[in-house]
């Protein structure tokens, strides 16, 4: 493969990523703020790197950023926050267009990362403090998109199962934390939890794509190095505990399909056999729920699992017909007992191999996707783990691994959202 | 008959692909990106959910099917007579899909091996429809299903119901997937019919980008192309007229802050200049309210608008529309504030400085969309089989818009008596 990866520690408990590759025509720098959160924290943080998003002390508006960014060729700065098992990582980036596409030969990538660095340690301040009125604006619009959550029932449906599974974990913490600590948050507050994350957090900087990156790494570290720290290390890996009766929760939703969120826990700790057996079972097309549960009885419009290797979490989601709940999740049951007991095909088995390395070997042609697969890696496995090894390690499982992974696991909860039947289409 | 070989090329971009017209009708376009692990492919055809009259050289009178149908057929195509196709991308290791909107339908698989045999399956698939009784049935579950997910998301319930406010009769104002009703009305022989019609390979393209060579495409396509003959498709549109349907609707459901859609309503376009106009209401849209306009800022400031505010132009056969989306507790003052903005930009003029920096952001946006082999065979696929142009038309065209160009537009592109808004607000 023609990708290679640089790692560097920059100081204690941050590290700095390049992947290059002359093919790609975008550049990424990508920095997260990992931290095992609570909801004060997770909402805190994910306000004030919203914050920073928005503006720096060179341009002190949203508008003055955005168009410095959109005369860099439609360069974008933005914002996210995701989990990495009981730890959340709260993502600031900044994509722009390789500087060799530039009309009148202006730097693009630098000066970009100048701007992103510049968000991220010299933010806009009054008195001290972030801009007062756009720290309110900024809040007020966290708050709203929380609340909007539910316009997404698919993805709402999911985060309601997983505070249940994860309940009294730092997993399940809400990622953007929640609107009753938000409220409470001030802007001197907000500023204290800045200068906290960016002293404890632990810190994963990627850079890639097709530029080259000698002076933007350079630029990277000079400033990380100066940086006040006393990091604080966090564990990523650990298994959830299953509870000893299956939790159920039933919620009523003015919706026209319902939605079903099943959630399984192993004691496995092995992420490629939990992966390729969560393919077999409902990760593929040619799985067992998407040709039996969708396919040849129709009980539902999409059936998937997923892995929560990091906490061996199996999730099954679903959407489904109010009066089809029933034999959907007798059905998804039968089908993991049929798993369990080995009723399935070495083509079937080899089939999901074939999936997985192939979507693996596509890594090489996303450099962001690449960007993610290290983080992943090095930071949440502790593992110089490239997509060739992954691919390899796929190759040796055994059908033997599947069973013993569809075994293991045991019902923890049943989340369902249900709408009044209004008879189905059946 | 020989085959027709182009390379078509971009000097600005220092990018090439092959542009093939094969005996079979069928237009091939093949992107050699050797460098990649990834191949994308697309097969399919000029049929969406708009087209629901048309006749062939055999018909006396155009022929109108139920709503849906395209979908529907989309969907049945996936069942061969013996097998599932996805079973037999299971065993190549491709990861096959497909999509249908409102002027198409498209077949596509990527995959990092084995893409010969895959391009045989989906060849292959695509030419050979089975439906039964039993099939057609079963399916109805199915998309029934899908029709309830699509009309629980307030997103897409905005976005329609203002497409049902810009448009009188235009079939683009109909959800793609149809209507239970509608979707019940379709049986096996409707669907042979209207596959007979529109998967002729002369009303079709493939597009294929990645870790390929052209010889071998062409060597395949050579054994698996049936060749049939043209039908000689005609497509029909009711009359619409230029002003809209109504100018608000509002609906609701459960959701956070209310979600709006505001619409402007403009005659349509063809070939380049439907490419050269999409590029202008996308500049326009940005000088009127993106989010490097005073506009933006002004509603950002007063809490009238959040970040999730977008622009888009969605335009194709018999239709073309500017639209402004996102969330507001008053979406009726946004309407306001952006018809106001309008009328001062037509007397005003436009930000000399701010038109070059939008143009400059649009230029890295479409860069940054050849940056796989799954973008480089869409753009491939639609520029071809859904304006007939070349995929680097978009390029070109924008490096030679000016701001008189805009300046002439924008009576047509943004005329405040032809604009409409949608709410979706909160019943919880």
């Amino acid at each position: 493969m023609s990708n290679s990866k640089i790692r560097e520690k920059i100081t204690d408990g941050i590290y700095i990523t390049t992947i290059n590759d002359k093919k790609f025509n975008v550049n990424t720098i990508g920095i997260r703020f990992i931290s095992k959160v609570d909801e004060k924290k997770a909402s805190a943080y994910s306000l004030v790197t919203r914050v920073l998003q928005t503006s720096n002390s060179k341009y002190t508006t949203r508008t003055m950023l955005t168009k410095e960014l959109a005369r860099l060729y439609g360069a974008g700065i933005s914002q996210s926050v995701f989990r990495l098992g009981d730890c959340q990582a709260f993502y600031l980036g900044a994509n722009c267009v390789c500087d060799r596409y530039a009309l009148d030969n202006e730097e693009i990538t630098n000066s970009v990362t100048e701007i992103l660095l510049d968000c991220i340690f010299s933010p806009n301040l009054v008195n001290g403090v972030f801009n007062e009125s756009d720290f309110e604006i900024i809040k007020q619009e966290l708050i709203d998109n929380i609340n909007n959550k539910i316009n997404d029932k698919r993805g709402y449906a999911i985060d309601k199962a997983l505070e249940t599974v994860f309940q009294n974990e730092p997993a399940g913490v809400p990622l953007d934390g929640t609107v009753e600590v938000l409220e409470k948050i001030n802007c001197a507050e907000a500023f204290k939890e800045y200068k906290e994350m960016l002293r404890t957090s632990r810190i994963e900087i990627t850079v890639s794509g097709g530029g080259d990156f000698n002076e933007t790494v350079k630029l990277i570290k000079s400033r990380f190095e100066g940086l006040e720290r006393e990091f604080i290390s966090s564990e990523f890996v650990s298994l959830s505990p299953v509870k000893e009766k299956a939790a159920e929760v039933d919620e009523k939703f003015d919706v026209l399909q319902s939605k079903m969120v099943i959630a399984c826990k192993t004691d496995i700790k092995d992420p490629e056999q939990l992966k390729l057996f969560s393919l077999m079972f409902g990760g593929l097309p040619s799985s067992k729920l998407f040709m039996n549960v969708r396919e040849k009885l129709s009980l539902c419009y999409y059936c998937a699992s997923n892995i929560i290797s990091e906490k061996g979490v199996m999730l099954i989601d679903s959407g489904v017909e109010n009066s089809n709940i029933k034999n959907a999740k007798d059905e998804i049951f039968k089908q993991l007992d049929e798993m369990a007991k080995g009723s399935f095909s070495d083509d079937e088995l080899n089939n999901a191999k074939t999936a997985v390395c192939g979507s693996l070997r596509s890594y090489n042609d996303s450099a962001s996707g690449l960007a993610t697969w290290w983080l992943t890696q090095l930071c949440v496995w502790n593992r110089d783990f490239s997509p060739e090894d992954a691919i390899e390690k796929y190759k040796s499982i055994k059908r033997e691994d599947i069973i013993e992974a569809a075994k293991s696991f045991k019902l923890d909860t049943v989340y369902i959202m249900s709408g009044d039947d209004k008879g189905g289409a059946e | 008959m020989g085959i027709e070989k182009q390379t078509i090329k971009s000097e600005r971009l220092g990018e090439s692909y092959y542009k093939i017209k094969h005996p079979s009708g069928l237009n091939i376009l093949v992107w050699e990106m050797p460098e990649f692990s990834s191949i994308y492919a697309l097969f399919g055809t000029k049929y969406g959910s708009i087209n629901t009259k048309f006749k062939t050289k055999n018909d006396k009178d155009f022929i109108e099917v139920p709503e849906g149908i395209a979908h529907f057929l989309e969907h049945k195509l996936f069942e061969n007579e013996d097998c599932d196709v996805f079973e037999l991308y299971a065993k190549t290791g491709a990861s096959g899909n497909a999509y249908t909107s409102f002027d198409q339908t498209a077949y596509l698989f990527s995959c990092t091996e084995n893409y010969k045999e895959s391009l045989k399956i989906l060849l292959d698939f695509v030419q050979a429809p089975y439906f039964t009784k039993e099939t057609v049935d079963k399916e109805q579950g199915i998309i029934g299903q899908e029709i309830r997910m699509c009309e629980d998301t307030p997103y897409r319930q905005v976005f329609f119901n203002l497409l049902r406010c810009l448009y009188v009769n235009h079939p683009v104002k109909i959800e793609i997937a149809g209507t239970v009703e509608s979707i019940a009305k379709i049986d096996a022989a409707l669907l042979y019919s209207c596959y007979n019609t529109f998967y002729n390979l002369n009303n079709m393209a493939l597009a294929i980008a990645g870790n390929i060579k052209l010889d071998e495409v062409l060597a395949i396509c050579d054994e698996h192309l049936k060749v049939k003959e043209n039908p000689e498709l005609v497509t029909a549109f009711p009359d619409e007229p230029k002003e809209v349907n109504k100018e608000i609707f509002v609906q609701e459901m459960p959701v956070g802050i209310p979600l709006f859609a505001i619409g402007y309503k403009s005659v349509p376009f063809d070939g380049k200049e439907r490419v050269k106009k999409e590029l202008e209401a996308s500049i326009l849209l940005n000088l009127i309210c993106g989010s490097t306009s005073k506009l933006y800022k002004e509603l950002y400031d007063e809490g009238l608008i959040n970040s999730n505010f977008y622009t888009e132009v969605d335009s194709g056969d018999g239709f073309f529309a500017s639209i402004f989306s996102g969330e507001s507790k008053s979406p009726q003052k946004v309407f306001k504030r952006i018809k106001d903005e309008i009328e001062r930009i037509k007397k005003d003029g436009i930000d000399s400085d701010l038109f070059e920096i939008i143009k400059k952001a649009e230029y890295g946006k479409l860069i940054s969309g050849l940056n796989s082999a799954e973008k480089c065979a869409t753009l491939m696929f639609e520029s071809d089989l859904l304006i007939g142009v070349d995929a680097f038309e978009n390029i070109e065209a924008l490096a030679q818009i000016t701001e008189k160009d805009i300046l002439d537009c924008i009576d047509i592109l943004f005329d405040n008596s032809k604009t409409a808004i949608s709410i979706v607000k909160s019943n919880i």
